[in-house]
């Protein structure tokens, strides 16, 4: 938005302004005081809490960890201890700041070269694969027979965040609990049957 | 007198009301809240469907009247005021009360959840800032020996009150903008949660009261801000009935700018801070007002 008001162009121009922004949002007044001790995730499941969420709560799960392409750009998750919706405020902040600093790394090497995997038409079988989305790991699990996809199903982190809900918000002021459901970033697409 | 007096108070809170409009939006348009009241008033009004009818109706002429009674006190000029009351200073205060009589009846008249809530949270706000309304209010009357609000006015012709007093001002100033639920203490509208709080089930003409009331009701604060604390009607070059105007309209717009940029307090916020800190800080602002004037008399 800052780049578009003054007019300049470009990705640099972009990245600016996300990192002005980043760096301004914490310095809101009385901000911290109004996220803090909203929607504690402490004592919940921790196997519900996926992403910026578990790692707002001091679990530093990431796919992209067991990922050599990630590890070889310097990639660390963003981790807080925290547990509310302050600290996942600043997980996301801090994830944003991380995702600059991979794109320019990852822009400024050489190019690799991408190979399309080339499969055997009739190929059946099963598989599963997790990739690290912006709210947190989501699963997909296919089964193929004679290279038709029979069976797809995928398991996004909304849900299992979804089910944290009545245990961030019974006993909150409504606004209280408002910030807490805020705070986990549901999708209703991915929440929705 | 008295029709100047209630023409000057619809000016100033249509001022206002534009102001408001200009830091919300960050456009100005004078001719929005002109539009926006002549729609309001074009529009049905519905009554919910199971209203306590007798609180829902006179909810938004009581803090009609409530903004009305202490505009009555307040002086625009040394002899431009509807009443000059030996005892002014504590009826703006009695008159502010009935704001949270109001807002607690339009929160439970209509039997809505939203609106409800957001009146028992007024109540909360009020147990809040009501001591920093009254404490300040008696230092500045201890400077002026009187509770009259002209005499309070004049007995700053040397020296502001905001200057004399400056935690008492800071403190007003706050527990002003509680009163009349502004950024970030609007707490019983809370757009975004509440989806307008006490507002939510007034439409039409009756919404249309309820706004205006709110709008005189920031415009009583911020004169009495002027009043208590920034000389009133005194200034060089321009009437004395300008000064007064143009410090109001001042006061108001700072308090509308100043709450954008703060996110809603917490409601258990706001009361730890008042008991916790304000009323510490107005308790010392007493004592430095009764030790300056033994200073000053020594």
């Amino acid at each position: 938005v800052a780049a578009a008001r003054t007019g300049a162009a470009g990705p640099g121009a972009l990245i600016g302004a996300m990192r002005r922004f980043v760096a301004r949002v914490p310095r809101v007044p009385l901000l911290d005081r109004r996220l803090e001790g909203i929607g504690e995730s402490a004592g919940v499941d921790p196997e519900l809490m996926r992403g910026p969420v578990a790692r707002a709560a001091g679990n530093a799960t990431d796919v992209r960890l067991g990922d050599d392409a990630y590890t070889t750009l310097g990639f660390s998750p963003v981790v807080r201890t925290g547990g509310d919706a302050l600290a996942r405020l600043q997980v996301r902040l801090g994830e944003i700041s991380a995702s600059l600093d991979l794109v320019l790394a990852a822009t400024s090497g050489p190019s690799a070269e991408l190979r399309p995997a080339r499969l055997p038409a009739d190929l059946s079988g099963s598989a599963g694969a997790a990739v690290e989305t912006p709210r947190g790991m989501a699963g997909l699990h296919i089964a193929v027979e004679r290279g038709m996809v029979t069976m797809a199903h995928i398991d996004p982190p909304s849900v299992g965040h979804a089910a944290l809900v009545p245990a961030l918000t019974t006993g909150a002021e409504v606004a209280d609990a408002l910030v807490a459901v805020a705070s986990l970033d549901l999708s209703p697409w991915e929440v929705a049957p | 007198m008295a029709v100047a007096l209630v023409l000057a108070l619809l000016a100033g809170a249509y001022a206002v009301a534009v102001l408001e409009g200009w830091a919300t939006t960050g456009r100005f348009r004078p001719a929005a809240p002109l539009i926006a009241g002549l729609a309001l008033f074009g529009r049905e009004s519905l009554v919910p469907r199971r209203p306590d009818r007798l609180l829902f109706e006179t909810a938004p002429v009581l803090l009609l009247i409530a903004a009305l009674l202490a505009a009555a006190v307040l002086p625009l000029a040394p002899n431009l005021v509807a009443v000059d009351l030996a005892t002014g200073a504590l009826f703006v205060n009695a008159a502010w009360a009935y704001v949270m009589v109001a807002l607690i009846m339009a929160g439970w008249g209509p039997d809505g959840a939203y609106a409800m809530v957001a009146g028992w949270r007024f109540l909360g706000q009020l147990v809040a800032y009501a001591m920093m309304i009254v404490m300040p209010i008696s230092a500045v009357a201890m400077r002026a020996e009187s509770l009259a609000t002209t005499a309070i006015v004049q007995s700053q012709a040397d020296f502001w009150n905001v200057a004399a007093q400056p935690i008492g001002f800071v403190l007003f100033w706050l527990a002003a903008m509680a009163v009349a639920f502004l950024p970030p203490f609007d707490l019983p509208t809370a757009p975004g949660t509440l989806a307008g709080g006490v507002a939510a089930e007034y439409t039409g003409a009756r919404l249309a009261i309820f706004r205006l009331a709110r709008l005189l009701l920031v415009v009583t604060l911020a004169a009495a801000v002027t009043v208590f604390y920034l000389g009133g009607w005194l200034g060089p070059w321009f009437p004395a009935w300008a000064w007064t105007g143009i410090k109001t309209l001042m006061v108001a717009a700072a308090m509308f700018g100043g709450g954008r940029f703060v996110p809603r307090i917490r409601v258990e916020h706001l009361l730890q801070w008042s008991w916790k800190l304000g009323i510490p800080l107005a308790l010392l602002n007493i004592a430095w007002a009764g030790v300056t004037l033994w200073w000053v008399d020594r």
